[in-house]
């Protein structure tokens, strides 16, 4: 038991005094390095390729719902993860606060509405409160939103960058086969030179 | 050692600065066309519609300039945009006219009209005045027709390019002509599509104000109408104080009437 204590101790000071939690730290700052760019490059290209999704970006996106789709430029799906998530939360709020109006008279759990809102019968022996219902829903739509936003957005994200490095690095070595094909020539000759 | 590195470094970096060739961009589109990925051809538009630009600019001789416009018309007809391909289509008949890009595309021009709502008489007869617009004329007069036949497509979704086309057409031509003009103004004013081909059909080739040539009352008003919203969005208060006094003689309904009122207070309040 002393043992573990000790390495959640550990842990929690390695936490403490570090600047990222990610697994693989970045061994380079990349602030400082100026890219070599392609002048067919658009900036929204150029900002795709930038980026990547880290362990950092994990508790990002459980703070702002469909942060890494905003990441992979993806503002459709994101605003969709955004809305979705922000009525989950708000369904919890609206379960807590009626909860809370009839609490004194309850006086169990704070999610505990009683039959204020009503039963969903399952059968003659089992029924279920609407808000035990609603919160098990919102539960399910804000882990939901959470993982796909987190597996979708990074698979996107991945997806992405791998077409804009096919186009250019097919386009370059075209290019390069192109410009050798047009500067080479055959000629068979004989060459005299005098040298001093 | 030290030379031969710097001319491999030099080398490379021109070959890093340089735009990509015509003949690298069709191969290209040659090449992802095959594979059929949809967002691997909506990836590349962007660079493609650029390199047209490019072309049309500097009305390249390239001998890749038509098969690679043709070849950019079938990535819009892969992404199902009808309207972008017969742009696209018309781009390469009228400007980089080539016998054999035509014809192992005839089947594709033909589709493309049918489902842009063409009967068979309709496509022969402007495949008829397209080799009239042709045969004889220079890049300039040719391009001319190719944004005329463009616009008579009547698709709102391609005044954008028209609107750029005409644009670039103006930096090799110095002057549009007037009706073509007049057109660009309608379409900045926003100006409905049928509308402004009324108009065309009707109006003389003369230089003045579009809103001065207009017969019909009805579009007159609108013309006015739209001409002053765009003004006063764009804070151009005293050409909007213009049209608004001229606009305030017309005859009007009550509902335009008091349309004309809202205007002026925001003019005079210079919203």
């Amino acid at each position: 038991m002393r043992l573990v204590m000790l390495f959640g101790l550990l842990l929690l000071i390695k936490l403490a005094i570090a600047q990222d939690f990610d697994i693989y730290p970045k061994q380079q700052d990349d602030k400082v390095k100026l890219p070599v760019l392609h002048e067919s490059v658009s900036l929204n290209e150029f900002r795709l390729l930038s980026r990547e999704v880290r362990m950092m970006d994990m508790a990002y996106a459980a703070i702002i719902p469909g942060y890494v789709h905003f990441k992979a430029q993806e503002k459709s799906k994101a605003y969709t993860l955004l809305t979705l998530r922000s009525m989950a939360y708000v369904s919890i709020g609206a379960v807590y606060f009626s909860a809370k109006s009839k609490g004194s008279a309850l006086g169990s759990y704070w999610y505990d509405t009683g039959d204020q809102l009503g039963k969903i019968q399952i059968n003659d022996n089992y029924s279920i409160n609407v808000g035990d219902a609603v919160l098990v829903g919102a539960a399910i739509v804000i882990v939901g939103t959470y993982l796909y936003d987190w597996i979708h957005g990074k698979y996107l994200l991945e997806k992405k960058q791998e077409q804009i490095r096919y186009k250019y690095a097919v386009k370059f070595k075209l290019e390069q086969t192109f410009q050798n094909k047009n500067t080479m020539s055959f000629a068979t000759g004989i060459q005299f030179s005098i040298q001093f | 050692m030290r030379n031969y590195i710097l001319v491999v470094l030099i080398s490379l970096l021109n070959s890093a600065f340089a735009q990509f060739s015509t003949q690298t961009e069709f191969e290209y589109l040659k090449l992802i066309h095959t594979q059929h990925d949809k967002k691997l051809i909506e990836d590349n538009i962007r660079n493609a519609e650029l390199k047209a630009f490019q072309i049309i600019q500097s009305a390249s001789n390239d001998a890749y300039a038509a098969a690679f416009i043709n070849e950019l018309s079938k990535s819009f007809f892969l992404l199902k945009e009808y309207d972008k391909v017969m742009f696209y289509v018309y781009a390469q008949r009228f400007l980089f006219p080539n016998d054999t890009v035509e014809k192992s595309a005839t089947l594709q021009f033909n589709e493309n009209l049918y489902r842009l709502g063409f009967q068979l008489t309709e496509i022969d007869s402007i495949k008829e005045k397209m080799s009239q617009e042709i045969e004889g004329k220079t890049f300039n007069d040719r391009a001319v027709s190719f944004l005329k036949f463009c616009i008579y497509l009547q698709k709102k979704s391609l005044d954008k390019d028209i609107v750029l086309w005409s644009s670039l057409l103006k930096q090799r031509t110095l002057q549009n002509p007037n009706w073509l003009q007049h057109w660009e103004y309608l379409t900045l004013t926003k100006i409905k599509v049928s509308d402004k081909i009324k108009f065309i059909e009707s109006v003389e080739n003369k230089p003045t104000p579009v809103y001065t040539l207009i017969t019909e009352q009805s579009l007159k008003n609108k013309v006015y109408r739209k001409s002053i919203t765009h003004y006063l969005k764009t804070n151009s208060f005293s050409q909007s104080a213009l049209l608004l006094s001229d606009y305030k003689v017309l005859p009007k309904s009550l509902l335009a009437k008091t349309d004309w009122y809202f205007k002026r207070t925001r003019l005079f309040l210079h919203l």
